[in-house]
């Protein structure tokens, strides 16, 4: 509960709490007390038009004493319609401001950086423990280091574009199966609008799945500088009867 | 739809906000800009657009709001990144309002320019005064201390009960009456110390100087 602002020793402080009473404009006036915070509490309230009976009734006795209170009720009506209305006028021209669409996107691909390391958690562990330890990422059925089916490389020259060749890629692959698929959902990692003022610039990861076949694996950790490093613990399968576990 | 399906609609999509979807996260800016753009208005300088501030607000809001852990945080939170954003603006030239607003009370007098009928000219000038009398009361509400302008210019955004601005300030709704009542009595005695234009003669220096400032609440 928040502490009064006045003097709490002071005369007529108001309470913090009270009674609740509802009105017409989902206030809820609450037991006041007495002097200066009551007459400005009243006073208030009738401009407002929040006034319940027992308010009226106190303040008609303080106005036999006090006269004058009748004008400040008007002039306090008066002042808050002005303020309300220079207020509204200043603010008005910013109701038009909407949330930044660029920002958006950048909140959407931090989500979905955060589900994707989630997701490929163990198995992007596993990738990088092997590329430490420097094992080649031979293809299961080849035997070959390195590149698919143990055939040269094809000039770059034979293919009239980059997909032309990932397509050749994924079909030789698949043939050699050391590929699996490739995962139809490409993950959007950044985006801005383009300079020409035509759609966005986007950057994106393209996954593709793949198989291979190594000699043994290991636990990762982290040295004393927070990098990868070997645990020295290899993994032990608790393989189930008959069969490997998938990932 | 009674308040409690209404809070409760409101406590959904703020979630949702949260886990950062868009529809959501636009509808509850709209829903509460108006009062956000009051804080601003409190808190930021003279000078300083509050269209500029707000859009750095609502950026700030799509960054941040993933962070937060309950709704019943948001709109205090809110009004903290609002305010902050408006005090930052002191320190960033960028902000300075590109148009200089308006004309000192007494230039282009309507009584002198209008060759209307009497009443319609009477009628505009008291629009007209009121207008300028507005303006002064928003610069004097904006010396007085945080804890009274910022309840009393968020009472001005249409609609926003005392409960209401209670859930920004984390403040019961008796404090926030008791503040609205006591800052609307300070601006009725700062004003009364200027008088209006057609009353007295004008102050000899701006509206806003020499007004003494009330020692902070807090």
């Amino acid at each position: 509960m928040a502490t009064h602002p006045m003097n709490p020793s002071e005369p007529g402080r108001h309470a913090e709490t009270g009674d609740q009473r509802g009105d017409q404009r989902g206030d809820q006036p609450a037991d006041l007390g007495s002097g200066s915070e009551l007459r400005s509490l009243l006073i208030l309230r009738a401009a407002e038009d929040r006034c319940t009976e027992q308010d009226w009734t106190r303040l008609e006795a303080m106005a036999k004493a006090e006269p004058g209170l009748w004008h400040e009720v008007v002039l306090t009506r008066r002042d808050a319609a002005a303020l309300e209305q220079s207020v509204r006028e200043q603010i008005e021209s910013a109701m038009h401001v909407d949330i930044p669409a660029e920002e958006h996107m950048v909140l959407r691909l931090t989500q979905r950086s955060r589900a994707v390391a989630t997701w490929a958690g163990w198995a992007a562990a596993a990738v990088i423990g092997l590329a430490w330890l420097g094992v080649p990422m031979a293809a299961p059925q080849s035997g070959t280091r390195g590149g698919p089916s143990g055939q040269a490389p094809q000039s770059a020259g034979l293919f009239s574009s980059a997909s032309q060749a990932l397509d050749e890629y994924l079909k030789r692959g698949k043939a050699d199966g050391n590929v699996v698929q490739q995962i139809p959902t490409k993950v959007l990692l950044d985006a801005k609008p383009s300079a020409d003022g035509n759609g966005y610039d986007v950057l994106y990861m393209r996954q593709i799945l793949e198989r291979a076949k190594v000699p043994d694996l290991y636990k990762l950790s982290t040295d004393e500088w927070g990098e990868p490093a070997h645990a020295g613990d290899k993994i032990r399968w608790p393989l189930a009867e008959g069969g490997s576990t998938a990932y | 739809m009674t308040p409690q399906n209404s809070a409760g609609d409101e406590r959904d999509q703020i979630a949702a906000a949260i886990r950062g979807e868009r529809d959501a996260l636009r509808a509850v800016w709209e829903h509460n800009r108006r009062w956000v753009a009051a804080v601003v208005l409190a808190n930021k300088p003279a000078w300083a657009d509050v269209e500029d501030i707000l859009q750095d607000v609502a950026a700030t809001l799509v960054k941040k709001i993933g962070t937060l852990r309950d709704e019943a945080m948001f709109k205090p939170w809110l009004r903290t990144v609002a305010a902050n954003a408006a005090r930052a603006a002191s320190r960033d030239l960028s902000h300075r309002r590109r148009s200089i607003p308006f004309h000192a009370p007494g230039e282009g007098d309507p009584m002198e320019q209008r060759s209307g009928s009497a009443p319609a000219a009477v009628e505009e000038l008291a629009a007209q005064d009121m207008r300028q009398h507005g303006q002064r009361l928003l610069e004097l509400a904006t010396s007085l201390p945080e804890g009274y302008r910022e309840p009393l210019l968020m009472r001005c955004v249409h609609g926003m009960t005392y409960r209401q601005i209670g859930e920004v300030l984390a403040l019961p709704e008796t404090t926030i009456e008791t503040r609205i009542a006591r800052g609307r009595r300070m601006l009725r005695d700062l004003a009364g110390e200027q008088k209006q234009p057609r009353e007295l003669a004008p102050p000899a220096s701006g509206p806003a100087a020499g007004v003494p400032r009330v020692a902070s609440v807090r």
